[in-house]
């Protein structure tokens, strides 16, 4: 029976290639440094100190925390070294592997789903530079 | 609760998402729908950091099953690019409004935890009256679904045989996700409970592929939003890395379970849990607004 099954078209194949190789290393990474963070192996924000402030909303939880709102990515990407922000940068690595999933579509599609695919690439990539352009 | 130790912290938020991927796919309901409205009911920490948390549970949840759904070609990356198109700008439009309301209203807290509560109910009711059309009638095809090939096809095993379908009404189920693909990034909630009833009754995609292809959807839609929380600082590791360790093992748990048996009741106690929570974030919202 295996020979009745549709083969998957080449953006299909393409998308999920990258989703499951990607979307792997990039749960390895928060994984990793997240255990890291959760035994208090060198944080930037200890644990005593977010759970004092968790209950704030956002900008408020950041003013108590650092001095300032958090707007872009320095409130993490300033400090790499430590296991708190290196957590985050493995949540922005997994936020960007849909987008690696659709560049590597739009070489695969036909014209008119090759547009779409490249004016969705293009607003996630605004969505992504819009706090700090 | 909020005298509980960091560690007892670590281990109940570890304990409550590990419960939430069991049950999620036995219940056949969403681990974001479970895991927002009961978070911001009973812990502590803001809706802030409940609504982020919620998202990229979302989003690593759809990006591990869907390339088993696309390459066993139930789900439809055709149906990615005009969908998604939309809904990405809908859903990084709910994640700021969502997070202004939050952070500049005064009570902004109280609004979006009433409106979760009222959205919740809406969602229940969606999960008692929708009905689930196995195949439907595709009927007269739109001639934007035809121009975009918006057509598909699988091999089913339960019937031995290779199923083909093809996708109408596009207009309006861009329109639909233009909505869904707001709620979503405004409330953090993964959007299948939405998603597939627009792909399954209104496009006329056949169940198991819209469910399927609402996945791969989901991916685009929950990682774009997910980048409007990092922004604001709305992600805390002390939240989501437990949240999302205790969902994945959950949810490798709960799939073999479900490949076994899905009884009815567990629906029906995740009901009566989501109504729970519903009164509760009700209840939270009104006290926070009406309270001086």
């Amino acid at each position: 029976m295996e020979d009745q099954h549709p083969a998957v078209d080449g953006r299909g194949e393409a998308y999920s290639r990258v989703l499951g190789t990607c979307g792997a290393f990039g749960i390895g990474l928060v994984v990793l440094f997240g255990l890291l963070y959760l035994v208090g192996v060198n944080p930037r924000y200890d644990a005593a100190t977010v759970t004092r402030y968790w209950d704030r909303p956002a900008g408020e939880y950041w003013i108590q925390v650092k001095g300032s709102e958090a707007v872009g990515y320095s409130w993490f990407a300033s400090d790499p070294g430590t296991t708190d922000s290196l957590t985050m940068f493995g949540i922005g690595f997994i936020s960007l592997v849909p987008l690696f999933g659709t560049i590597a579509m739009v070489f695969r599609a036909e014209p008119l789903h090759r547009f779409l695919l490249a004016l969705l690439a293009a607003e996630f990539i605004y969505a992504i530079l819009r706090p700090i352009i | 609760l909020e005298t509980a130790s960091l560690f007892q912290w670590i281990v109940v938020l570890f304990l409550f998402t590990l419960t939430i991927g069991i049950i999620a796919p036995i219940s056949g309901v969403g681990g974001g729908v479970l895991f927002v409205p009961i978070a911001t009911a009973f812990f502590p920490f803001s809706v802030d950091f409940v609504r982020g948390t919620g998202l990229l549970m979302a989003l690593i949840s759809s990006i591990s099953s869907s390339p088993r759904l696309i390459r066993a070609g139930m789900a439809n990356v055709r149906f990615v690019s005009p969908v998604a198109t939309v809904s990405i700008i809908t859903s990084v439009l709910g994640s700021l409004l969502g997070l202004y309301i939050t952070n500049n209203l005064e009570r902004g807290e109280s609004y979006i935890t009433l409106t979760l509560g009222i959205l919740l109910l809406f969602i229940i009711l969606m999960m008692i009256l929708s009905r689930r059309v196995e195949f439907p009638e595709a009927g007269k095809v739109d001639p934007l679904s035809r121009i975009l090939g918006l057509r598909g096809e699988w091999y089913e095993p339960s019937m031995g045989r290779v199923v083909s379908y093809r996708a109408t009404n596009l207009p309006w189920g861009l329109l639909a996700f233009g909505g869904v693909g707001f709620l979503a990034g405004m409330f953090g909630v993964g959007a299948g409970w939405a998603s597939v009833p627009v792909l399954n009754l209104v496009m006329g995609v056949p169940i198991k592929a819209a469910a399927a292809t609402s996945m791969a959807i989901i991916t685009v839609n929950s990682a774009a939003a997910t980048w409007v929380y990092l922004a604001r600082g709305a992600l805390l590791p002390l939240v989501c890395v437990p949240s999302v360790i205790g969902i994945a093992v959950g949810a490798w748990i709960g799939a073999r379970i479900a490949e076994i048996s899905r009884p009815r009741a567990v629906r029906y106690v995740v009901m009566v849990i989501l109504v729970f929570a519903a009164a509760v974030d009700l209840t939270k919202g009104l006290q926070g607004l009406l309270v001086p």
